[in-house]
């Protein structure tokens, strides 16, 4: 690590056991035009009162499908859509009242890596102007120091700064991510939103650009805010991970914490469709059904909103909201059915289930 | 095992492009075979050749540029390239099916589902308009779309993703094809969707005995349904084997770093994280491939021999091929 890098780190570690982001019951809604005279059009509840706190230096991942908000509630860290209700503080400033070049100056502290490299990087600009272009915009250093600072960033994240001059189509997807990471990396930000990074890439490039980040941050002392719907790609990179579903956060861990105990039906159901390599014996007799699509976002039902597609789900969760509690040490989770001894719903049902698997795998075929 | 008579034999297949760059060589010498009630996964990088291998089988390869420069696609004997349009027509959508990657495009947006799925029917099995309607409704109902009857009427725009995708399985399935080619299926979905599909596409097969081929970049997803797993890489295929035995036992050196270059999900993920293993560098252009093994620029055991000739696929026990030098002195006794 060079001394810049433990510099950053001592830094990151002297601001102590705060975070860096800090967000309170956030809310975006959007208002759908009227269907006709005379019915109203509904509201998307996109996010729906979220809090969480992301640690300077850490990982924060949001996982969810589709339609759950989860980049919804990252572009609003970043007031790139309009927020409806509640508080966001970057390092204790409250981004949701800032205007004008206030704005603008806190925009230099969080950037984004988007997903699509193709369609993120303008083709009619060289790598090195695209590089550049946020120092130009946010006046970040002296004009005549920023030439060596894109060649720098090149470097950083493993491209040759010669590269500079050639244009997006030039490179590969895996290479036009990393201009991507150098362009968010150019306002020296403390905090990255990773929306999706690798999920338009092949699997054997996304370890590249996954290993690039975690190098990145350990030398800068960087904070992500990592967006995704695969779960091996949360569990591997992300140090606490919150899981979505309609807007709101049904369960939120540490890492070990949440892979190791899922305690709500829904993050037990998506953990277990995943399909894997290493852990397909005796899993799919394990495995819960989710029935049907993710429910809409507009006017969602009263209760939990799991409920509709909940195996568990008794009549109390449709009538009731549970509320986001802490069940243990620093594990959240919004389920009626998750008593104070901390079992799951889905414990019984899937020791049920394993035994049952256990059985069947001593039936001759 | 009886290999006389496979439901679908690829010997030798060759497909070149003429491209800008020079020909492009898009396969070489693949070769595969599959079984009534059998799943072959196709995995690779994007660039493999997968599709193409797809598409050749159903002799949907663009003339030109492209050209099938050698091999036979036999069905039931019959080669497929030899056959006549006419009868070609005949085959797809009744003997071979398809699906494809994104449920939103390769759906007509201006039929409504009942009339694309009856349109298959009615071409093939010669049904009449009201038959190949209920033909319609009872495929839905076989893919389990709630309120068949109603939503045979519906256009594609008033469905979800996962929902459309089950209106594509129905089309493909709805002449019982005896092969379903799978192309990317559930890329496009959410995991929990995913698995639906997953469920439904084993559940339809065993009903039906439909032999499945299903291309996937997704390990995960091969391990899950395949029961043989070929890995392509540069347009050949590198490695063969029975699902277990490619997942336990990865030979070639790209078998190995596509298992270890995906971070996997674990029951209990371990306190320190290593680096994920990466296959440095990128696909290699196929207009020129070289002499030598074409993975030999990516693999960290490449040696003088493997850049100056291209190692061809030898047996290595349990039905396990891998086109590698490493394995030279490895043939099954």
């Amino acid at each position: 690590m060079t001394a810049a890098g433990a510099a950053a780190k001592t830094a990151a570690k002297a601001a102590g056991a705060g975070g860096l982001l800090e967000v309170r019951d956030l809310k975006v809604h959007f208002r759908l035009p009227r269907r006709n005279l005379l019915t109203p059009g509904g509201t998307v509840h996109a996010v729906d009162g979220i809090s969480c706190t992301v640690r300077r230096g850490s990982t924060f991942g949001i996982v969810g499908e589709s339609g759950s908000g989860k980049t919804t509630a990252a572009l609003a860290a970043m007031r790139l859509v309009p927020v409806t209700e509640g508080s966001i503080k970057l390092d204790g400033v409250e981004l949701t009242t800032l205007e004008g070049e206030a704005l603008r100056r806190m925009r230099r502290r969080i950037q984004i890596v988007f997903q699509d490299p193709y369609s993120s990087l303008n083709p009619r600009m060289r790598a090195g102007a695209i590089v550049r272009e946020p120092m130009d915009l946010m006046e970040v250093g002296e004009p005549g120091e920023r030439g060596p600072r894109v060649s720098e960033l090149f470097r950083r994240v493993g491209l040759r700064p010669e590269q500079a001059a050639l244009f997006p189509h030039q490179f590969s997807g895996g290479q036009r991510q990393r201009i991507g990471v150098a362009r968010a990396l150019a306002t020296q930000p403390e905090l990255i939103v990773c929306d999706e990074p690798v999920s338009a890439l092949d699997v054997a490039i996304q370890a590249q650009i996954l290993n690039l980040l975690r190098e990145l941050q350990e030398r800068f002392g960087l904070t992500y805010l990592f967006i995704s719907h695969d779960l091996g790609v949360m569990q591997y990179i992300c140090d606490d991970v919150a899981v979505m579903y309609l807007g709101e956060i049904v369960e939120q861990a540490d890492r070990i914490s949440l892979f190791t105990l899922p305690l709500h039906p829904y993050t037990w159901a998506l953990i277990s469709a995943v399909p894997s390599a290493r852990r397909r014996k005796g899993r799919t007799a394990a495995r819960v059904h989710l029935e049907g699509d993710p429910p809409s976002p507009i006017d969602p039902p009263p209760g939990c909103r799991f409920a509709p597609r909940c195996p568990f789900a008794v009549d109390r969760c449709r009538r009731e909201k549970p509320a986001l509690r802490e069940v243990r040490k620093g594990h959240l989770v919004s389920c009626h059915l998750v008593g104070e001894d901390c079992v799951p719903p889905h414990a019984a049902a899937s020791a049920a289930a394993v035994a049952s698997a256990a059985a069947s795998t001593i039936q001759p075929h | 095992m009886d290999r006389a008579a496979p439901l679908l034999e690829v010997e030798g297949l060759k497909v070149e492009f003429d491209t800008r760059h020079g020909v492009a060589r898009v396969l070489t010498d693949i070769g595969l075979s599959l079984e009534p009630g059998e799943t072959l996964g196709i995995v690779g990088e994007s660039g493999c050749g997968k599709s193409m291998t797809a598409l050749s089988i159903m002799r949907l390869v663009p003339i030109p540029p492209g050209r099938i420069g050698a091999g036979s696609v036999r069905l039931k004997g019959e080669d497929l390239l030899q056959a006549s349009e006419k009868r070609l027509r005949e085959v797809r959508g009744k003997d071979i099916s398809m699906i494809f990657q994104e449920p939103m495009t390769s759906l007509n947006p201006v039929y409504s589902i009942g009339d694309q799925i009856a349109e298959t029917a009615r071409l093939h099995d010669g049904l009449g308009r009201r038959d190949a309607l209920d033909r319609a409704v009872e495929m839905l109902k076989a893919v389990h779309i709630p309120a068949a009857e109603r939503r045979v009427r519906e256009f594609p725009h008033q469905m979800s993703g996962g929902m459309r995708q089950r209106v594509m399985i129905a089309m493909a399935l709805a002449c019982r094809p005896s092969v379903l080619i799978a192309d990317e299926p559930t890329t496009a979905l959410d995991v929990t969707v995913q698995a639906q599909v997953f469920d439904l596409l084993k559940e339809l097969q065993d009903r039906t005995g439909t032999a499945i081929i299903l291309i996937s970049h997704d390990m995960g997803a091969i391990a899950e349904m395949a029961d043989r797993v070929m890995v392509m890489y540069a347009g050949r295929t590198v490695e063969e084997a029975p699902t277990e035995e490619i997942l336990d036992d990865p030979r070639h050196p790209y078998t190995k770093g596509l298992i270890a270059c995906v971070p996997h999900l674990e029951e209990a993920p371990p306190p320190v994280r290593a680096a994920l293993t990466e296959i440095p560098g990128v696909v290699p252009a196929l207009t020129d491939p070289g002499a030598g093994c074409s993975f030999a620029p990516r693999c960290a055991h490449a040696d003088d021999r493997c850049r100056r000739a291209a190692p061809p696929p030898r047996d290595v026990g349990g039905n396990h091929r891998v086109a590698c030098w490493l394995y030279e002195g490895a043939d099954a006794a």
